[in-house]
């Protein structure tokens, strides 16, 4: 070995020799196009140098070279050229268009690879599609354009978290979320909000979608298998903006535009309206045939002998609905919010150093009253070649968020939304001088326009990333690299509520704060080895280890009874201070091995394997293997394929194991909390039952299909099936709550989602300056348990017991609607009615005498898509595209409130005006029952009449923009300019007559009282100079 | 050279990749293990304040089972100001009701807490101390089941008995061998929690009461009056409510006493109660905020109640002067809108620090005076007028069981007792102002003088049938 060495050395020696005496001289070309056009910005290297030029706008370079040396030309779009230099000191070049470059390599996270080494599933979406939606975070980007993934508003309030489903549901636990890979990292990506009752706040919506490279999703277990544990749930890969050599070009971006929701045909009572309701409902419970008995309620004087029975307040009789009363619904709507985005970017360097750098602004209204986001992001990165064998990436990304979060996760009094729906209209807004009235007579609602006005709640996150990476090459083909990356996620909560309005009025005001600190921090180090045997065996291996260290420490602090206004600290408050703070960790160790091989470009095999640790389980369950075995055909690559039709053809196909510990984070542990008190003593209290058999969630996946481009390239698209089995799944197993506790995590059950997904696009016109092409895209997923854990009495155990809503049992989806069936209003009494059975047949008034069942579909789209078409003349573009999905239903949760036919809605606080349809005397036929003040129908209750098909259309995106001719930007000085007009959620189309909220809902298939889905209208100007 | 670079890169990531199973250790931070944390009569002590607290939650004494014994009777309504305890005014609960669950789960996971004491072994520390801690624990396992089965027990619904269904009762702590038990009956539970309230007698001694805030020799004894009381079981419930009254601890409170005694902590008639201070301030979910006309406020006096008592009488309304000043006091407001609240049980609002009396002294008179009646001892009338005559009321001139059971509506009215001896006295439900009282009267034996079972338990034990009706 020693001697062998030696040997390296002296030849080095020897070539230091011969290069000192090589003849150095000048070469000098023009570089052009397959059409002759010159082309400006190639990179032309000298080989195994640092030493390099870029051509000007004509083409031309000229650089200092040896003879025998190799020049390098390079350029995005191109196939790179090597060619040596020879006695002539001209070198003239055409560079060879590339088809399909942009789509050409596959970010997968731990590695990059050529499009045609890959295995597995996986869509990737360029950054500039990312950064043209209007959107503060930047998944929402993603809707409609990958095949199997399914992308849902938590809420419309800006920053708030999405729900993001890739192939379905995989899992019972909590979390069916896909891990987040930010450069190369796993990061962790909670609900940052400071209270879990008001807005939730994303942590991706730190990153400005103006510095995304790419956004990849890895769906099958070939592509997340080097996630193992981790990407179960699939695995989404954001790469950010690195640098691009050559001199430093600039970039400003500006979009501003104006939101409202995207479609609420929801109205609720008119004054008017819920006065005379009022009234029919009084008699028909406490007049002549009364349902609670005869009180001599009449029309005339039902007023009157409410209040004279204590059922009704005495300001009702000087309530005159001609002039009385406010509309609260629609005023609480903020109409035309403002949405605005700059980044600036600046990007440029040498041959052997690079770096990208951008500063970014965007300030986002709610479409209600009281909602701001606004985000400040600073990011730079930087590469440098250090030693010809040595390369150093870095980058930090800094971003601070504030949000003016509202109430909307519940039915509080201060949400705004239970205004918009429950506020009585009888009540004045206004004083009689104008000022806002504090002392509203009905109901007990707040006057929401005071509270926001007066409040203070704000959500502050600082997060800063940096992720350094040196890559060493050893010798020739064997790498080392050690990555470090340190996340830290600071956020700052704070709240006053005021002394005179709402809910902290009882105790003269109050004012909480609290500050998060998540760090989380990586390690990668990784030994990656190409060569390549006998010509045509290539070989990529990688040996990487990983571990990951997330700390969480939390600091809270409370007060009450200000002295004065103006003063939102806790330091002005007197008196009931409260104060906690906790700490949590958990720390994953993995272990990574990656094998890909092809033959000839031609047949190619994937294998990865990987072991990790996790924390969350208890000594001896804690490591789990997982790993995958892909294998691809690059059929066009065999020459008997030697035709015109297929210019890519690829067979591919996977089989694989991932995993997922989404478990509390002790969650094996038999714990006893010691966070309460008693008579001001410290109080233990059994906090979790324990398991210490939890281990690792095991995902199977099969994964089949075919990629493919024909014509050219003018039609290119692939075709999925997969199939997933999760066994030994996670899930909180329902303990009886005798025990003191309500369930147990376990590992039990088994669950499959199967289905497939296509995606097309075809250039139906493709000429040097007319394109036009449409694409699609299409996914199923049909999802069934197929194993639960067994009772005392043998039979499944349905983890959602206790649910009203849903279920979850063997051979259904999992969280199934089910729920007793309405059968209507009985046109004889007026009450609401269900089947006995659930079915069909006889049915019933008593809501307890009919049967829970299956109401045919969960919440999870059973199928969704995407189309959409572009057309390109010259500088203009136009574009749309709509997402659909569909299969599925949607409960109207609220309903529970304002759908109610009694004094809840008609005496307290207010309905919706589907009420008006109601049932007034035998023989109507209507399907919303008599009102009765005194009345209890349960047609409110959880029922069928409150589901409704999910299915919808809805208009994601329509565009129109021009780029003004380079020729003439150059001529003012600029290098490009372009505008865009956008639309997002134009249009939307709703199967079910019934669903009158926005068919966009959480993943769990709730409506909600959260802001709505926006639609908005945005204009963008990019500059290039 | 360039091995030594290859040996320095294996190195370094053999050194990461050393990561051992014991590296992976999560940190406790707010939690201890269950199983090797119970050591001293400190740890007990804590996990007993568990117990305690856990019968502190809103939903259990700290307001839902106090609401639900009055509102399911002709004392309170649910004007629904804030949607609260209008389907439990309506009697129309049912297993997927929240309260249903919420209320069941609370007292088992009170139960949990006491087996966790109860089941400890090998304690370090004083025999005595350890006893006296135990013997609570078992008072409370008692009290919680004997709540249980007067909610969910079928002992009045269709001509039901103490052979009825009633609830489980456990005695111990993650046995899993039993996890999902089964009902026992009506009479089984409470002769179970005979069984616990005379270890817990013998257990602990009445040199190591701590306070009413905590179970004593005496509240034990006074728990088994009330279900003796409760079962008809006469001769029990004479014995033990005259153990109370012999001790001597107590007496009742006089009128001017009386208020007093519901603020903060109680008086001379407490027997136990359950301690509040600003700390735990259950603040919006807590008694005073359903009772009074604040923004929730949705439980309301009905009027045919403030119509019961007399002119003087301190738990009757208030006299208000013109200008607002209390002239005469009393437990019941009018307030703003001509609402009866009331006022004078759990009276502070913010922050709320009242104790909750679970069992006042006052109770046990009467349940000795109405033994006396039911076993034909002499002296009822005296036991029973020694109330009235301590409130500014009118004296009873006879000791008959509806003076009796008047008395004790006047007396106990929103502490949660009237709707359990409706049931227990076989009565229906009566409805003096049927406008506002939403129920409508169910009659005795009607499928809602018992609530369901929840749906979570149901679901997940197979073992436990759900209640008639539902």
């Amino acid at each position: 070995m020693k001697k062998r060495l030696h040997g390296f050395l002296t030849l080095l020696l020897v070539l230091v020799v011969q290069i000192s005496f090589a003849q150095q001289k000048t070469v000098s070309g023009t570089v052009v196009d397959e059409d002759g056009l010159p082309v400006p910005g190639v990179t032309v290297m000298v080989q195994g140098t640092g030493e390099g030029t870029q051509t000007d706008f004509d083409g031309n370079y000229s650089i200092s070279v040896n003879q025998g040396q190799r020049l390098v030309f390079s350029f995005v779009g191109f196939v790179s050229q090597e060619i040596p230099v020879g006695t002539s000191s001209v070198l003239d070049v055409t560079m060879q268009t590339d088809v399909g470059k942009l789509e050409e390599v596959v970010v997968l996270g731990y590695s990059t690879k050529g499009v045609e080494e890959v295995t597995g599933s996986s869509v990737t979406i360029g950054g500039d599609e990312v950064a043209q939606i209007p959107v503060p975070s930047v998944e929402q980007a993603l809707q409609g354009k990958v095949a199997g993934v399914q992308i849902s508003m938590s809420s419309g309030t800006p920053g708030s978290t999405q729900d993001v489903r890739i192939r379905g549901l995989s899992s019972l636990a909590l979390n069916n979320e896909p891990l987040y890979v930010i450069d190369g990292v796993p990061v962790v990506n909670n609900n940052n909000s400071g209270s879990a009752n008001l807005s939730s706040l994303n942590p991706l919506a730190t990153i400005n979608s103006q510095d995304i490279e790419s956004i990849t999703v890895l769906k099958d277990a070939s592509a997340t298998a080097a996630y193992g544990a981790r990407g179960s749930n699939g695995v989404i890969v954001i790469t950010t903006k690195s640098g691009t050599s050559g001199e430093t070009k600039f970039s400003f971006n500006s979009t501003v535009g104006f939101q409202n929701d995207a479609y609420n045909e929801r109205e609720y009572l008119t004054g008017q309206q819920r006065y005379d309701l009022l009234i029919e409902s009084l008699v028909n419970s406490y007049g002549a045939n009364g349902n609670s008995g005869d009180f001599g309620f009449t029309e005339g004087n039902a007023l009157q002998l409410g209040v004279d029975f204590g059922i009704l307040d005495p300001d009702v009789l000087d309530f005159d609905p001609a002039v009385d009363g406010y509309n609260w619904d629609q005023n609480i709507k903020n109409e035309d919010a403002l949405t605005q985005n700059y980044t600036f970017s600046a990007t440029g360097g040498d041959e052997k150093s690079n770096f990208y750098a951008s500063l970014g602004y965007n300030n986002t209204e709610a479409t209600v009253k009281g909602v701001d986001f606004e985000r400040l992001n600073g990011s730079f990165s930087f590469e440098r070649e250090l030693r010809d064998n040595v390369d150093l990436s870095t980058s930090i990304n800094v971003s601070n968020i504030r949000q003016n979060p509202i109430l909307e996760q519940g039915s509080f009094f201060s949400n705004p939304f239970i205004t918009r729906t429950l506020m009585n209209p009888f009540n004045d807004r206004f004083n009689d001088d104008g000022t806002e009235n504090i002392d509203l007579r009905f109901g007990s609602l707040p006057n929401i326009f005071y509270v926001l006005e007066n409040n203070f709640n704000r959500n502050m996150l600082t997060r800063a990333i940096t992720n350094t990476k040196v890559d060493w090459e050893l010798f020739n083909g064997l790498t080392f690299s050690n990555r470090i990356s340190l996340d830290y996620q600071l956020t700052e909560y704070k709240s006053y509520i005021n002394r005179y309005e709402g809910d902290a009025a009882p105790v003269n005001g109050w004012a909480e704060s609290s500050d998060e600190k998540n760090f989380n921090w990586v390690y990668q180090g990784s030994l990656n080895y190409a060569f390549t045997l006998a010509e045509d065996h290539n070989f990529d291996a990688t040996a990487l280890f990983e571990y990951q260290n997330n700390q969480n420490s939390y600091l809270y602090g409370y007060g009450e009874n200000f002295p004065t206004d103006g003063l939102i600290n806790i330091a002005s408050a007197s008196a009931n201070f409260d104060a906690f703070s906790s700490f949590s960790d958990w720390i994953n160790s993995s272990y990574l091995g990656l094998l890909n091989y092809n033959y000839d470009g031609r047949y190619v095999v994937d294998l990865t394997y990987r072991r990790e640790g996790s924390s969350r389980f208890a000594p001896g369950n804690r490591y789990g293997d997982f790993g995958s075995v892909g294998l691809a055909w690059n059929i066009h690559r065999e020459a008997f394929m030697n035709n015109d039709i297929f210019n890519t053809l690829r067979l591919r196909g996977s089989y694989g194991i991932t995993g997922n510990n989404s478990v509390g984070l002790n969650a094996y542990q038999a714990l006893l909390a010691f966070g309460g008190d008693y008579n001001a003593n410290g109080a233990a209290t059994p906090s979790q039952f324990g398991n210490p058999d939890l281990e690792w969630e095991k995902g199977k996946t099969f994964d089949v299909g075919v990629n493919f481009g024909m014509f050219d390239s003018r039609l290119t698209g692939s075709f999925a099936y997969y199939s997933r089995t999760t066994s030994d799944l996670l899930q909180n197993v329902p303990l009886s709550l005798t025990t003191g506790f309500s369930g147990q995590d376990r590992n039990v059950g088994e669950m499959e989602n199967s289905g497939i997904e296509a995606q097309l696009t075809y250039e139906v016109i493709r000429t040097d300056d007319f394109l036009w092409s449409v694409n699609g895209n299409y996914a199923t997923v049909d999802n069934e348990v197929t194993e639960l854990a067994l009772g005392a009495d043998g039979e499944p155990l349905d983890p959602l017991a206790g649910s009203s809503y849903k279920t979850t049992r063997v051979g259904l989806p999992a969280a199934a609607w089910f729920m007793r069936t309405y059968a209507g209003v009985d046109t004889e009494t007026g009450l609401p009615t269900w089947y006995v059975n659930g079915v069909d047949g006889d049915v019933t008034s008593n809501y307890n005498e009919a049967e829970r069942v299956y109401q045919g579909a969960s919440a999870l789209p059973t199928y969704s898509g995407g189309f959409g078409t572009r057309v390109q003349y010259k500088g203009f573009f136009a574009e749309a595209n709509a997402y659909f999905a569909g299969g599925h239903k949607i409960y109207e949760q609220y309903a529970q409130f304002y759908m109610r036919t009694n004094s809840f809605t008609l005496g307290t606080y207010n309905g919706t005006q589907e009420l008006l349809e109601r049932w007034q005397q035998p023989g109507d036929v209507t399907d919303v029952p008599q009102v009765a003040f005194g009345g209890s129908n349960n047609f409110h209750t959880t029922n069928s009449r409150h589901l409704f098909d999910g299915d919808y259309i809805r208009l994601k995106n329509v565009a129109l923009g021009y780029s003004l001719p380079t020729t003439w930007a150059q001529s003012v000085g600029i290098d490009g300019l372009s505008l865009t007009l956008r639309g997002t959620n134009i249009a939307t189309w709703v199967k079910d007559d019934g669903l009158k909220l926005d068919p966009e809902v959480r993943a769990n298939g709730y409506t909600t009282l959260t802001t709505p889905p926006v639609e908005s209208y945005t204009l963008s100007v990019n500059v290039n100079f | 050279m360039k091995f030594k670079y290859l040996l320095i890169a294996v190195l370094t990531v053999g050194l990461f990749a050393s990561c051992s199973e014991e590296d992976l250790d999560p940190t406790l931070a707010q939690s201890k293990s269950i199983e090797t944390s119970i050591n001293t009569t400190n740890d007990l002590q804590a996990v007993l304040n568990g117990a305690y607290e856990r019968m502190s939650s809103s939903a259990y004494y700290g307001r839902d089972i106090v609401v639900l014994g009055d509102i399911f009777s002709d004392n309170v309504y649910s004007n629904a100001n804030s949607n609260r305890f209008v389907v439990e005014g309506q009697m129309n609960l049912n297993s997927e009701s929240g309260i249903v669950e919420t209320l069941w789960a609370q007292m088992y996971g009170v139960i949990a807490s006491a087996n966790i004491v109860i089941n400890a072994e090998n304690i370090d520390g004083d025999q005595a101390t350890i006893d006296h801690l135990k013997g609570q624990a078992y008072a409370i396992r008692a009290l919680a089941h004997f709540d249980l089965v007067t909610f969910y027990g079928q002992q009045n619904v269709q001509g039901g008995s103490e052979s009825s269904v009633g609830v489980p009762y456990v005695m111990t702590f993650r046995d899993n061998d039993n996890l999902f038990p089964a009902r026992n009956t009506a009479g089984e539970v409470k002769q179970m929690a005979y069984d616990d309230l005379d270890m817990a007698s013998s257990l602990m001694s009445a040199s190591l009461n701590d306070g009413a805030v905590f179970m004593t020799t005496y509240a034990a004894d006074a728990i088994k009056a009330r279900i003796a009381a409760y079962f008809g079981d006469w001769p029990t419930a004479l014995t033990a409510s005259k153990a109370v009254i012999d001790s001597g601890a107590f007496s009742v409170a006089s009128e001017d006493q009386f208020l007093s005694t519901f603020a903060l902590e109680g008086g001379v008639n407490t027997i136990f109660e359950i301690s509040y201070s600003p700390i735990d301030n259950p603040g919006i979910n807590g008694l005073a905020n359903i009772y009074q006309d604040t923004n929730y406020g949705d439980v309301v006096v009905l009027p045919n109640l403030a119509a019961i008592y007399g002119d003087d009488d301190v738990r009757g309304v208030q006299d208000v002067a013109a200008d607002g000043t209390v002239t005469d006091a009393g437990v019941i407001q009018v307030d703003a809108a001509g609402l009866f609240r009331n006022v004078g049980k759990y009276p502070s609002i913010a922050p709320y620090d009242d104790n909750v009396p679970v069992i006042r002294y006052e109770e046990m008179v009467l349940i000795y005076a109405e033994a006396l009646l039911e076993t034909g001892g002499a002296d009822a009338l005296t036991w029973l007028n020694m109330i009235p005559s301590n409130r500014g009321a009118e004296l009873y001139t006879e000791a008959t069981k509806d003076n009796i059971l008047l008395e004790r509506r006047k007396e106990l009215a929103f502490e949660g007792f009237r709707f359990h001896d409706l049931a227990r006295t076989g009565k229906d439900i009566p409805t003096p102002d049927p406008v506002q009282q939403s129920h409508g009267g169910p009659m005795y034996g009607d499928y809602n003088f018992a609530l369901p079972v929840p749906f979570a338990e149901v679901d997940a034990n197979a073992n436990i049938d759900q209640n008639f009706g539902y």
